[in-house]
């Protein structure tokens, strides 16, 4: 499916966006740590935390020109097993980590190889059936996830004997995964294989005449985007010490969707802009009117008439009729 | 035996649903390559008139062209805006809009219709039961059996058979030429578009005596409806009442083998066939290289 | 380019005096590619016919006939991306049976298409490079960022050094011309260390200057490849091939020497325009 990225004259500004949009986040990123307020601390650790599942989603959608529509289910599996280990084996750091990374990897690693023939429509379509199954158990095995009511209740974030459930812990945590994450990605997409996925996108039968394993691409791609999915989605739960089906729902995969095309796609950083004004605007949308779902639609429509190549390029735009090239 | 024979008619108004539901989202995927999302919407919409249409007392058998209107019309005014002006963009973007667009539709309608689940007051004529082998089945849904099936016929005659339908069929195939025998495909896309969202509405109008209507019915709908879409395979009439067949079979008997996890087989179902046709049931074989 | 006429159906006849540049099969140099009794149809319409065709080491081969005589269809299935009817395919000896299409190319059984599939985000080294990277063992490393392209750089940026863009490596390949971009797609083919080289209709939309810039190009890296090469100009092919075969409606009429061919009547009637030009 094709994603609409900029052609190659662009290519200069969006580099320049993309060091802007970094800028931006990293400012952005104090600015709790300079407050302390612990609300904002805690709304930071979650856009965080989502602003990663989007860079992994960004890996995706931008290097590989995988659409997906499942990547909720991966990141909110990732959730619920480290929540429900919590409660047997404790919410020890570690332990969480390795889960949801585990977690994670298993249901992109799942929706990878179903998806190797597929493309385009088809693509989208079954990635939303196999992550609408992860929903639906999600969902319905009362016993284990808490079904519509979510899971509640389960021990609080810990490393050793430390406590890790204050927001300014929160925060450090998210953010320590927030900078692996980035490297992961950073690292894959400037690798050999990085660059083999971006040629699958834009050349898939001259890769396979090249002698590439495209599906070996593919499914590891995925796996890479699930680690990093999974590793932001186990310590998701703790931020508010809850987590529901919802997180899995096709819906919040298509919300994560949107944050990536808020930021830009293809833009490393851009998945934290776009995290921070999607959550930003439905926070404060809740908070003044019940029609705030409404406002979510009306963010949609609005990013892909006006904004289609999101934030960074807007940037990279602007810093170019500046004067500098 | 009996009772399998039941659970099969049920399986097909079930179907029958899908297929109307299905062809309108197909009409407009194969004639302009558009991905429409809103159409569980239409569906949703035509719901609620027909509920309220013969709730006000109108005549019953209105209901549902007064929902295929409607909805037809609010199709028309997307075809304005903003759809038109994404039909050339990228399926993504499409996919953003529409969705997009359908988060808005369904908290309108949350908003003008309630968050009550609303029942079809079934007119009188379609209310009760009759027997089929010894077990009640609803007269309402041989209605549909009947009445859907009727149009899902005059559908494919008025598509296969008559000079409006040979013009989409030509669009679908190539957009250039039809354009060059003078034919003006931007209102041929309109009417697509109309046509497929008054198939959508009246898909739920006919729906409504045996779905109900709340919200949360749009979602539903149209992730069926996407599914009958995609594993059919595209641009085929065939293939789309076909998977509507399996969908509709799929759906109903695993409600009746696994109650709590029935939507998770059902999904695995269509999924295992995806994965096995990767371009759906019925595809057009094309060059690959 | 000369548009060929579609011919009537010819019987496959083989001459009955033996032409005196035909080399006696006894002494023929071994087959690195031979295709035997190959046949594919789509539905109703038979597109190849009990076609066996054999390619030697070091030669080029030009396979020439009428649009949809089967020439494509014939590379689909040597290369993998179609799977014959009847018959087999034998490279170096082995035959490859369902052997998908990356696998082949790793092989050294390397084709071009019709279009250009070039990378136009990228610049030129980095698509030759992609070629290259293919052929080693490090080309799914997620590590070692952007020292692990320094090899592959080094080596695609010889390779364009060596033709009529060197120096040009850090250019886009989407500000390139169309003539540029056909020299990217034969660079990137020639990167993967081909052992045969099917090339597809490579000079197609080419000037005759830069037609024979690329013909050079290939025979530069010529030595132990053969190659198959489809082309519609008859100049062309009786220029560069050591033999020639030619398909029409998907059944071989002749393979053999230019000359041989020149006389061949059934070829003659079916082209019997553009071969009277050549002979002029």
């Amino acid at each position: 499916m094709s994603t609409g990225l900029p052609a190659a004259p662009l290519l200069a500004k969006r580099r320049l966006g993309d060091k802007i949009a970094l800028a931006l986040v990293l400012v952005l990123a104090l600015a709790p740590l300079i407050s302390g307020d612990g609300f904002s601390l805690r709304f930071g650790a979650e856009i965080l935390l989502i602003g990663t599942a989007v860079m992994s989603l960004n890996l995706l959608i931008g290097g590989g020109g995988l659409v997906s529509l499942g990547h909720a289910a991966v990141f909110g599996a990732a959730g619920y097993s480290a929540a429900v280990a919590a409660g047997s084996l404790g919410a020890q750091l570690p332990l969480m980590l390795l889960i949801g990374i585990a977690a994670g990897m298993l249901i992109a690693g799942i929706m990878g190889l179903v998806t190797l023939r597929s493309s385009g429509l088809f693509f989208l379509v079954l990635t939303l059936v196999v992550g609408q199954m992860v929903w639906e158990l999600a969902f319905r095995w009362r016993e284990v996830t808490g079904g519509a009511d979510g899971l509640r209740g389960f021990p609080k974030l810990a490393l050793g004997s430390l406590r890790l459930d204050t927001p300014l812990a929160l925060y450090l945590v998210a953010a320590g995964i927030a900078l692996i994450g980035w490297m992961v990605t950073r690292s894959f997409q400037q690798a050999p294989i990085g660059q083999a996925l971006a040629g699958v996108r834009d050349q898939p039968i001259r890769m396979g005449a090249l002698g590439y394993q495209v599906g070996r691409i593919r499914v590891t791609a995925f796996l890479v985007a699930g680690a990093v999915a999974g590793a932001a989605g186990a310590i998701y739960p703790f931020v508010n010490q809850y987590i529901g089906p919802n997180s899995v729902h096709w819906s919040m995969s298509a919300a994560l969707i949107i944050m990536a095309v808020i930021g830009g796609v293809g833009s490393l950083y851009g998945g934290y802009l776009g995290a921070l004004v999607y959550l930003f605007v439905q926070t404060e949308v809740s908070s003044y009117t019940d029609r705030w779902q409404l406002v979510i639609g009306l963010i949609f429509v609005a990013t892909v008439i006006l904004m289609p190549n999101g934030i960074a390029h807007w940037l990279g735009q602007r810093g170019v009729r500046g004067g500098r090239v | 035996m009996s009772y399998y024979l039941v659970q099969t008619l049920n399986a097909l108004s079930f179907s029958v649903l899908l297929m109307l539901t299905g062809l309108g989202l197909s009409l407009v995927l194969s004639l302009m390559n558009f991905v429409n999302l809103t159409h569980g919407s239409f569906f949703l919409l035509g719901g609620y008139v027909a509920i309220h249409w013969i709730g006000a007392g109108a005549p019953w058998w209105l209901a549902f062209p007064a929902a295929f209107v409607i909805a037809g019309a609010v199709g028309l005014v997307l075809d304005r805006f903003p759809f038109g002006r994404f039909y050339p963009r990228t399926h993504l973007m499409q996919v953003l809009l529409t969705y997009g667009l359908s988060v808005i539709f369904a908290d309108l309608m949350r908003w003008g219709f309630g968050a009550d689940t609303m029942s079809l007051p079934t007119p009188e004529l379609l209310r009760g039961v009759v027997f089929v082998a010894g077990l009640p089945f609803p007269i309402y849904r041989l209605f549909i059996i009947v009445s859907g099936g009727a149009l899902a016929l005059a559908l494919w005659y008025a598509i296969d058979r008559t000079l409006w339908g040979a013009a989409i069929r030509a669009c679908v195939i190539d957009r250039g030429i039809v354009e060059t025998l003078g034919l003006n495909t931007r209102r041929i896309f309109t009417v697509g578009v109309v046509i497929a969202a008054g198939l959508g509405g009246l898909g739920g109008a006919l729906g409504s005596g045996m779905l109900s209507a709340y919200p949360g019915l749009d979602e539903e709908v149209l992730l069926l409806a996407l599914l009958v879409v995609v594993v059919g395979g595209l641009g085929s009439f065939g293939g789309t009442v076909l998977s509507a067949l399996l969908l509709g079979f799929v759906t109903t008997f695993s409600r009746v083998w696994l109650p709590e996890f029935a939507n998770f087989l059902s999904l695995g179902i269509m999924a295992a066939v995806l994965v096995i046709w990767p371009s759906g049931l019925v595809v057009r074989k094309m060059r690959p290289v | 380019m000369s548009a060929l006429p579609s011919s009537a159906r010819t019987t496959a006849s083989v001459p009955s005096a033996a032409p005196k540049t035909s080399v006696p099969s006894s002494l023929q140099p071994h087959a690195l590619l031979r295709i035997t009794d190959v046949a594919k149809s789509f539905g109703a319409s038979r597109v190849l016919e009990s076609v066996s065709l054999d390619v030697r080491a070091g030669e080029t081969l030009g396979l020439i006939g009428p649009n949809g005589a089967g020439k494509t269809t014939l590379f689909n299935i040597v290369t993998g991306f179609l799977r014959a009817d009847t018959g087999t395919v034998l490279f170096e000896g082995r035959e490859l049976g369902a052997m998908p299409p990356p696998a082949r190319a790793r092989l050294g059984l390397v084709r071009t298409f019709q279009k250009s599939l070039v990378f136009p985000t990228q610049s030129i080294r980095r698509n030759v490079a992609m070629a290259v990277r293919a052929q080693g063992s490090g080309a799914y490393r997620w590590w070692g960022g952007r020292a692990a392209h320094a090899q592959a750089d080094a080596a695609a940026q010889a390779l364009i050094d060596g033709c009529a863009l060197a120096g040009c490596g850090d250019e886009l390949v989407a500000d390139l011309s169309y003539g540029e971009q056909r020299i990217v797609d034969m660079l990137i083919a020639l990167a993967q260390s081909p052992r045969v080289l099917l090339l597809d209709e490579p000079t197609a939309g080419l000037s005759t200057e830069e037609a024979a810039q690329l013909l050079a190009l290939v025979r530069q890296h010529h030595a132990q490849t053969a190659v198959v090469l489809i082309a519609h100009d008859i100049d062309v092919v009786f220029r560069e091939c050591d033999r020639i075969a030619v398909l029409d409606l998907g059944q071989l009429i002749a393979v053999d020497t230019p000359e041989v061919i020149r006389q061949h009547p059934g070829v003659r009637a079916a082209y019997l325009g553009a071969l009277a030009e050549v002979q002029a």
